[in-house]
């Protein structure tokens, strides 16, 4: 080594090494410079100009710690108090490597953005990989994307991110803990080195023995941030496994955490609890109700079931029949025809079902003609306008008329159907609000339209919030719903980030599959700045799916008595990885009559029970654990 | 955003915006303004309209001024067409003319040589100031602005004032084709004061990682030990082929970590010059003969009018720049202390 240096006063050292001269800091950290060419080209006389180019580069300069530059340029984040203190205190004290432990509801999620465009708008981080259970994919997605501006790839299904080259070249990626580690990638995924690593739900990690942790384990990775409200579910053991992840070594080895903190006999009963404690504020936020006294009033959900009857009943009979006699029989296809776009440019649905719904059965035996079947996203998308309105369901049915001629004598009676159960009931809610203002829901255009016609010819003074809007027209809107309109129509991602908790009624003319997105609806008045105790209606027509999922949510798991966020924990303890409303979409398909179908849903409601217990018992043992105070 | 960062990125942009033919109608950093833009500009911007709406605060829409969003991206877009490099000349600078000789006395040490003052002769000498914006990239960031100043005669690092601050600057036309040749030299000393500058920084980053090493040695070194006392069950005898598999594993899993963390730790320094100053300036060139043992040279030292002091020699070896000097037999070239020590043993 020639240490040509000659005054160490930097503890400095240069190497020679083939071509270049890396320097080394005292402890042998290699310093490489990369080297950027000087200026070229035509000089000036006018200091003004040089001067612009040394502002602009002073202005890099700003962004110290005090001022976190994630914050600003975001669109409809409601960033709280506590999570700005979050992100400073990762930032300064936890060098990029914490476990996000906030109690349900307090935005962990928010938190691992906030820090993830911190570390990317500073450069800290530049390759970035996610992992989240399958059935919060497209949640993450869609909350990247629309509240930070960040886009980040899914890996396709097709085998094109079964190689080393999809995650070396691709600098963000979103992907299922379940597709990550699957044989045929886990070695890729672990080979590419990342910057940031996510991992939400991470108690998914907490065995030492599972595929999760060890992959998570082999990932390079400069960074980490695992997320979990429960990190601890069983068994001390398993906090030991996560934060083991994070830094190995700090909690010692096994064995010495065991017989200093696991009570013999009860391992879900810490010994020296204040050391432990000490030890896990070192690598562990945890941000309680209690400490950040976010306790929101109480909300209190209605099914309004609508009777169909005369041409209504008889439309949903022929479609009934029609889907049935027309879905794919075999893995899933994607959609041949345009769909009716959803209201915010409709919702994708489309994951693989892997095995044929009826394995008995020819796998012809379903198609009665040489027509296509519909394919998955097809077929979702008219169940879901199906659910939603007539006026929909006409329109999706519009888009695949002109393969399938058989579809044309349903639109037509869709067209006719002037007026619904659903209306009808809609109005009575209306009549029956005494004037508190009201926030309705609808997924798709055309019912939005339908619903601006109805509210029209009742004489309801109302506003539209949706994506077909514009900025000015949307702040319009809102402040007219403040002051003066009893009313305001919203479409899927309506007034998301904005203020509107001067309502307390909402009405959901339709509903999604999702219960995320169920929850972010009702969350855009149950929130901070509540006062009063939140009223939610569903409106549903009788023996839909919707009135399925309904039952499902309300009846057996009580979803809108829940605090906000603790569904997802439920469904991130669905045993199966596929999102919800694939599941939904995958009874339907494997069902043949609604009797199969009911079975059906009452198996998956069990299962829904099982994961909310779970997450209860979880709950409670790591409030005992952690205490209200923990920071 | 504090209210002075506000006011920085207001000016800032408001002045950018215009140099490149823009009309700005934007009154105050916390308020919202118009702005006219010239087609390639709009397109620099990525903009589809010409005439949009600009303000600090992201959320009205149009051109978003912060240190956020995209600004420093479009902004450094829009410098691409902005010229870097700066020719200027200085006039009616004072040239001291009396007394050089004991001037020279005062202002070098002669180590090993005795030099005669010859004679003193105006000149004019171009200074060469780079600025380098410098930053190190590790598990942390650090970075900082740098400016370093060479007599492009001499080569030799001077420290003369911000040039552009100086209000005797006139333009002159320079033809431009290449990068002088005093870039090397003063992205070496940059570099060397990059590292100087990042000292707190740098052992910050030895500090975690020596502790990280630490642990994770700890660690791995209790695992080998756990894994030797480990007793089979039902009191067999332990399997040493076994022992000694867990120990290669352990001792593996040990490295790869320890890799993982120099990874993490491994620095990436980038020295990026933004813009070159090339002033012309008068000055007086002094020549002094030396005299080493039976060798003589004459050298060449340079008063430097804007800081009104003899400029230092610069080391023929290290290129450092000294006002006590040593000669090298033969040669007679000049070397710092250091250098002269190191020949010499």
């Amino acid at each position: 080594m020639i240490t040509r240096l000659a005054e160490p006063a930097f503890g400095v050292s240069e190497r020679q090494t083939g071509g270049e001269t890396p320097f080394r800091t005292a402890a042998g950290i290699p310093i490489t410079f990369r080297d950027v060419p000087p200026p070229e080209g035509l000089s000036t006389g006018e200091p003004g100009l040089l001067r612009l180019h040394l502002e602009y580069w002073q202005l890099h300069l700003l962004r110290d710690f005090d001022q976190l530059l994630c914050l600003e340029g975001l669109t409809g984040v409601e960033h709280l108090p506590h999570q700005i203190e979050t992100v400073r205190k990762v930032l300064r004290r936890f060098r990029g490597r914490v476990l996000l432990a906030d109690e349900v509801g307090l935005g962990k999620t928010i938190e691992a953005c906030l820090l993830l465009r911190e570390y990317l708008l500073r450069g800290l981080a530049r390759r970035v990989l996610i992992l989240v259970p399958t059935p919060l994919v497209s949640q993450w997605r869609e909350e990247l994307a629309s509240k930070f501006h960040l886009e980040f790839k899914t890996p396709p299904r097709d085998g094109k991110a079964d190689c080393l080259e999809y995650w070396q070249t691709t600098d963000r990626v979103l992907v299922s803990l379940a597709f990550a580690k699957s044989r045929k990638r886990a070695q890729w995924v672990t080979e590419a080195p990342w910057d940031l690593v996510i991992v939400d739900e991470a108690h998914h990690c907490k065995n030492r023995a599972t595929q999760n942790w060890r992959l998570v384990n082999a990932l390079k990775r400069r960074h980490l941030f695992l997320l979990s409200a429960t990190p601890v579910q069983n068994n001390l053991l398993e906090l030991y496994n996560l934060l083991t992840l994070l830094e190995p070594g700090h909690l010692k080895t096994e064995t010495d955490f065991k017989r200093q903190y696991v009570r013999r006999g009860n391992p879900r009963d810490p010994r020296n609890r204040e050391r432990l404690r000490s030890l896990l504020g070192e690598v562990m936020v945890r941000n309680t109700r209690g400490l950040v006294q976010m306790d929101l009033p109480a909300r209190y959900a209605q099914t309004i079931l609508a009777e169909p009857e005369g041409e209504e009943a008889a439309l949903y009979a022929s479609l009934d029949r029609y889907l049935r006699e027309r879905r794919a029989p075999l893995e899933r296809i994607g959609g041949v025809h345009p769909t009716e776009p959803a209201a915010d440019d409709g919702e994708e649905l489309g994951s693989v079902v892997e095995a044929h719904p009826y394995p008995d059965e020819p796998r012809d035996a379903l198609r009665a003609d040489d027509r296509p079947p519909l394919g998955r996203r097809q077929l979702s998308t008219l169940l879901l306008a199906a659910g939603s309105h007539a006026g929909a369901l006409a329109q999706s049915l519009e888009n695949i008329a002109g393969d399938d001629p058989a579809a044309r004598p349903l639109i037509d009676q869709a067209r006719r159907l002037d007026r619904t159960a659903k209306d009808e009931r809609f109005l009575r809610l209306l009549r029956q609000s005494r004037g508190e203002k009201m926030l309705v829901f609808a997924t798709f255009r055309r019912t939005l339209e339908h619903l601006q016609r109805l509210l029209t010819e009742q004489g309801v003074p109302f506003a539209t919030y949706s994506g077909a809007e514009s900025e000015i027209e949307k702040d319009a809107a809102v402040a007219a719903f403040r002051d003066r309109l009893p009313l305001m129509l919203c479409s899927e991602s309506g007034g998301e980030g904005r203020n509107l908790q001067f309502a307390n009624t909402l009405v959901n003319f339709d509903l999604p599959w999702n219960p995320m997105r169920i929850e972010q609806r009702v969350g855009r008045i149950h929130r901070i700045g509540q006062t009063r105790d939140v009223f939610i209606f569903n409106l549903c027509t009788a023996g839909s799916l919707e009135a399925r999922i309904l039952d499902l949510l309300d009846e057996k798991i009580r979803m809108f008595e829940l605090v906000v966020g603790e569904v997802g924990s439920i469904l991130g303890n669905l045993q199966g990885g596929e999102e919800f409303e694939s599941l939904v979409l995958d009874l339907w398909l494997r069902s043949r009559d609604e009797g199969d179908l009911g079975q059906s849903f009452d198996s998956l409601g069990q299962s829904l029970l099982d994961a909310q217990e779970q997450y209860l018992r979880t709950k409670q043992f790591d409030e005992a654990l952690f205490g209200e105070e923990f920071q | 955003m504090t209210v002075a960062v506000q006011e920085q990125l207001h000016a800032f942009a408001t002045t950018l915006l215009e140099r490149r033919g823009a009309l700005v109608e934007w009154p105050a950093a916390d308020q919202a303004g118009t702005a006219v833009l010239p087609p390639e500009v709009a397109d620099a911007i990525g903009s589809d309209a010409d005439i949009v709406p600009v303000a600090c605060d992201a959320a009205g829409g149009g051109l978003s001024v912060n240190l956020a969003g995209d600004f420093l991206e479009w902004a450094g877009r829009l410098l691409d067409g902005v010229p870097r490099v700066g020719a200027f000349r200085l006039r009616n600078l004072y040239l001291k003319r009396k007394e050089l000789d004991e001037g020279i006395g005062r202002a070098f040490t002669w180590l090993n040589a005795k030099v005669n003052f010859r004679e003193a002769r105006e000149t004019t000498v171009e200074y060469h100031t780079w600025w380098f914006h410098a930053s190190l990239r590790s598990e942390d960031r650090w970075e900082t602005c740098l400016r370093v100043s060479l007599n492009a005669a001499s080569g030799v690092e001077v420290e003369i004032p911000d040039p552009l601050g100086l209000w005797e600057l006139e333009p002159r036309a320079v033809s431009y084709s290449r990068p002088p040749s005093s870039y090397p030299r003063a992205a070496e000393r940059a570099r060397r004061r990059l590292l100087g500058s990042a000292a707190s920084f740098l052992d910050r980053m030895d500090t975690r990682l020596q502790r990280d090493r630490k642990r994770l040695r700890e660690y791995y070194r209790a695992l080998l030990r756990e894994s030797e006392k480990k007793k089979p069950r039902g009191g067999a005898q332990p399997d040493p082929e076994k022992i000694e598999a867990a120990k290669r594993a352990v001792d593996l899993e040990l490295r790869r970590k320890l890799a993982e963390l120099d990874e993490r730790y491994a620095i990436e320094a980038t020295l990026r010059p933004v813009v070159l100053v090339r002033a012309e300036t008068p000055a007086l060139a002094v020549d002094l003969s030396v005299f080493r043992k039976r060798a003589q040279k004459t050298h060449t030292v340079y008063w430097n009018p804007l800081v009104k002091q003899f400029e230092p020699l610069g080391c023929v070896r290290c290129g450092e720049g000294t006002f006590a000097v040593a000669f090298a037999n033969e040669t007679v070239e000049p070397l710092c202390r250091r250098c002269s020590a190191a020949g010499s043993r």
